[in-house]
């Protein structure tokens, strides 16, 4: 039965090249400009490698700093280093918890100087390199120790590497280049990522200055309560958020009893991944549901626009199938079934439409990824946004445009199909 | 008329596509009339041949370090040296020194002004007076010079206009605005400047500039953050072929004085790049004008082919009206006409129903207030759009049936 229906839509579409050519191509712009969103939403939610796993992991990146008592906010900030020491190193439940500085841009060269690039900066800690799973061509990470006792040792990218001593292998480790004129040691040499991978990202990696975190608090400057560390947390599985939250926000009690005139508020804090793009300001907690609500109704949009030109153009095509139709219920088709036949039929040309869709979808986030893909996180960026073709092939991505194809063809093909079987059976007789 | 009455039935569904499509048309055109006069307003300043100097401090661990005890100035010091190097240098029109006020700088504070009776925050920063010379910014008159002059008195305060016009009673110029950290003496307002803009996506928003204390610079009280300041030269026209490796070659011997190195020398527009860039707005405006010419081609093609399927179905009456003496011009324009009027009908009642979406907010209105003169010119661009449309779905079809001989028509009937 399928088999005769797809040599009818073959043969259909033969019978009017122009009209086919219009549909297909309706439908292909349609299912590209969807896709392309969904492909965008993918990219920046679910990561790319090193940086995956993000369904498991929290993120806190501010702090408020308020006056006891009437809670007049003194300060919103980043997380301060005494405070990501006492609340966030000390929890248990988590299985890592990692804290690092914004990434920025420095100046690194050889220590004679000859050879410099200038490379994007981010400094973090030991337990870093247990949050993201980095390939090193050689060498090793730093280690805790080497971040406590403030010993300049560096991770550095492969292009770095190249471009400083020639050759990317184990004669680099232990040798010294200068980061923003200061001497550091390498320790380690891991291939480039890409800035998609947002919280991994960087060329070269140090640790951050101990100093910053062992700064005592003075109230009165707020200093050791102001900061520029964000801190991600790895959970062994999303069920212990809730445990993870509560643990928190008890150590954070802890802290501000420690302290007489001021403290500190997280806001909701650790965020999901999703609300913690969203975050903009410290005290505003993000909605997802809001945002997931107008991605739907933006998809819902740009999917029934073009389904309305493309049910007319259906119904158009179709006239000349009434006479056929008729006959086929002269014969006992219920309804149902003639219009399962309309929708199977047209379903054919929106697959066509669809894959050619997808293939215009996957140019355009290639050729377009500075456009789409840059995002606020990725603004100061040294190396390239790079776009592989294994972010993009995922059994989702697939899924996600066999589903927008199946709804275009329903909301194109339903208008046509109960238009087309509810004439009376003589008059579509007639018209053969 | 009667024509449109005798077909009613069928012109019924063609009054409410008409109807949706003219709301959902102006609500388009209305978000890319509003993106398009922000971005084409006027900044306030002018970025063109303008360069940061980078400069930085070596830190105690960098070789090459001079410690303080064995230090003549302090790096305050040095930097206003160099300062005045840079601009002895040939080429260079003026320079400025300002903590964080330089366009495009990432970072904005706001403080509580208040003037006269009215208490409000607004953005500030800090600057040189050479600042409005290096970046054009002209007060309601178009002069930099007066700006300038104006900063060098003693205790001077800045205003933009919009935050002069948010103060009653007169004009600004003269009166004492106090803050939280002088209430009693005060600053003079003696400039106001017309408004600038953070970056092309968004509307001005109230500014005010104090000046930026050079002996406290000289004293030594910025050293250890000097690299958050931003030095910024305006280099002549002429002098302006590529700078920067010029100024590195020449100028990195006087410029590295004491602990001050040079970084980098950046242009402006690359600044400007990366700041648009780390805000994301010009991504997502231009995502947003993709998805409104997405669905403006779709209704394009979706009114285009409405009428080019009627033109069609009509085929008969014309051959009709062809037999009984029309001229074939006549044709396609007595169904455009139809198409016109129809459209009309549906015009009135679809800018009553834009009107209702405005009243319930859900258009923007933050960055361009609403207005008579945006409503009429969005709704005519709209209404021009769409007759357009009905003469292109028209036009070709008509054009088709009156090349066929009469006869050929009526067949069709």
């Amino acid at each position: 039965m399928y088999r005769q229906y797809l040599k009818q839509a073959v043969a259909m579409l033969r019978e009017s090249p122009f009209f086919s050519l219009v549909t297909v191509l309706g439908t292909a712009s349609a299912i590209c400009l969807i896709m392309v969103m969904v492909i965008i939403f993918e990219l920046q939610n679910k990561g790319v490698a090193p940086d995956t796993d993000r369904d498991r992991t929290l993120y806190v990146k501010q702090m408020t700093v308020s006056r006891k008592g009437d809670g007049e906010v003194l300060c919103y900030t980043s997380v301060s280093g005494p405070v990501a020491k006492r609340c966030y190193a000390t929890l248990k439940v988590p299985e890592v918890v990692s804290v690092q500085q914004s990434c920025t841009q420095a100046l690194v060269t050889t220590t004679d100087q000859t050879r410099r690039m200038k490379c994007d900066l981010l400094r973090t800690d030991a337990a870093f390199w247990k949050l993201f799973s980095f390939q090193f061509v050689a060498g090793k990470p730093f280690a805790q120790s080497d971040v406590e006792s403030s010993l300049p040792r560096a991770v550095i990218g492969r292009r770095l590497a190249s471009r400083m001593f020639g050759e990317v292998d184990e004669g680099v480790v232990g040798q010294t280049v200068l980061i923003a004129r200061k001497p550091y040691i390498v320790s380690g040499v891991v291939e480039d990522i890409s800035p998609l991978a947002s919280h991994a990202y960087s060329q070269v990696w140090i640790p951050y200055a101990q100093s910053d975190m062992d700064q005592l608090i003075n109230e009165e400057s707020l200093d050791g309560l102001f900061g520029s560390f964000h801190v991600i947390i790895k959970a062994h599985s999303p069920a212990d958020f809730e445990a993870i939250k509560n643990e928190l926000s008890q150590q954070v009690k802890l802290f501000n009893s420690g302290l007489t005139s001021c403290m500190i508020d997280f806001s909701g804090q650790p965020d999901t991944q999703m609300e913690s793009r969203l975050r903009i300001y410290s005290d505003v907690n993000p909605d997802v549901s809001v945002m997931l609500w107008q991605y739907a109704l933006v998809l819902t949009i740009l999917l029934l626009v073009p389904a309305v030109n493309l049910s007319g153009l259906t119904t158009s095509r179709m006239q000349r199938r009434i006479g056929e139709l008729g006959v086929r219920k002269a014969f006992g088709a219920t309804r149902g079934a003639l219009m399962y036949q309309v929708l199977v039929e047209n379903f054919a040309v929106t697959l066509l439409g669809g894959a050619v869709g997808l293939l215009f979808s996957y140019a355009a986030v290639f050729l377009l990824k500075d456009w789409l893909l840059g995002a606020s996180a990725l603004s100061s960026v040294g190396g390239d946004l790079t776009v592989s073709i294994g972010m993009l092939i995922r059994p989702s991505i697939f899924l996600l445009a066999l589903f927008f194809c199946l709804l275009l063809n329903i909301l194109s093909g339903i208008v046509p199909a109960w238009q087309m079987t509810s004439q009376n059976i003589v008059d579509s007789l007639n018209e053969k | 008329m009667r024509l449109i009455w005798n077909q009613r039935r069928q012109n019924a569904w063609l009054w409410v596509e008409l109807l949706l499509v003219s709301v959902f048309l102006w609500f388009i055109v209305d978000y890319l009339y509003v993106t398009g006069c922000t971005y084409a307003s006027p900044m306030g300043f002018d970025i063109s041949h303008t360069y940061r100097i980078v400069m930085n401090e070596l830190s105690p661990k960098s070789p090459g370090f001079i410690p303080e005890e064995r230090q003549e100035h302090s790096n305050g010091q040095d930097l206003l040296t160099v300062l005045d190097r840079i601009r002895a240098y040939p080429g260079v029109e003026a320079v400025s020194l300002s903590d964080g006020g330089m366009p495009y700088t990432l970072g904005s504070r706001s403080r509580q002004l208040t003037v006269d009776t009215v208490t409000a925050a607004y953005y500030y920063t800090m600057v040189a007076p050479e600042f409005f010379e290096v970046f054009r910014l002209t007060d309601t008159e178009g002069s930099s010079a007066a700006l300038t002059d104006a900063f060098r008195q003693e205790g001077s305060m800045i205003v933009s206009r919009d935050l002069a016009e948010g103060i009653p009673g007169g004009t600004v110029l003269g009166k004492q605005a106090y803050d939280s950290s002088d209430t009693i003496r005060g600053w003079t307002i003696r400039g106001v400047f017309e408004p600038i803009r953070r970056h092309p996506y968004t509307r001005a928003g109230a500014y005010y500039y104090y000046p930026l204390r050079l002996e406290r610079v000289a004293a030594g009280e910025y050293d250890g953050s000097l690299s958050w300041m931003e030095v910024c030269v305006r280099v002549r026209p002429e002098a302006d072929t590529d700078f920067p490796s010029r100024f590195r070659k020449e100028m990195t011997t006087q410029v590295n004085l004491g602990n001050l190195y040079l970084m980098d020398v950046q242009p402006l527009s690359y600044l400007r790049d990366a700041f648009i860039q780390s805000t994301g707005v010009r991504n997502e405006v231009k995502t947003r004008v993709a998805v409104a010419c997405f669905l403006l081609a779709n209704i394009f093609l979706g009114i285009i082919g409405t009428f080019w399927i009627r033109t069609e179905y009509r085929k008969g009456e014309m051959g009709l009206r062809m037999a009984l003496g029309s001229s074939r011009r006549q044709l396609g324009s007595i169904m455009i006409r139809e198409g016109i009027l129809l459209l009309l009908f549906a015009f009135i009642p679809a800018m009553v129903v834009s009107l209702n979406i405005v009243y319930l907010d859900f258009i923007d209105t933050e960055l361009l207030p609403f207005g008579l003169g945006r409503f009429l010119v969005c709704q005519g661009i709209t209404f021009l759009l769409v007759v357009a449309m009905i003469v292109v779905g028209v036009w070709y079809p008509a054009r088709q049936t009156s090349r066929l001989e009469p006869a050929e028509a009526l067949r069709y009937e």
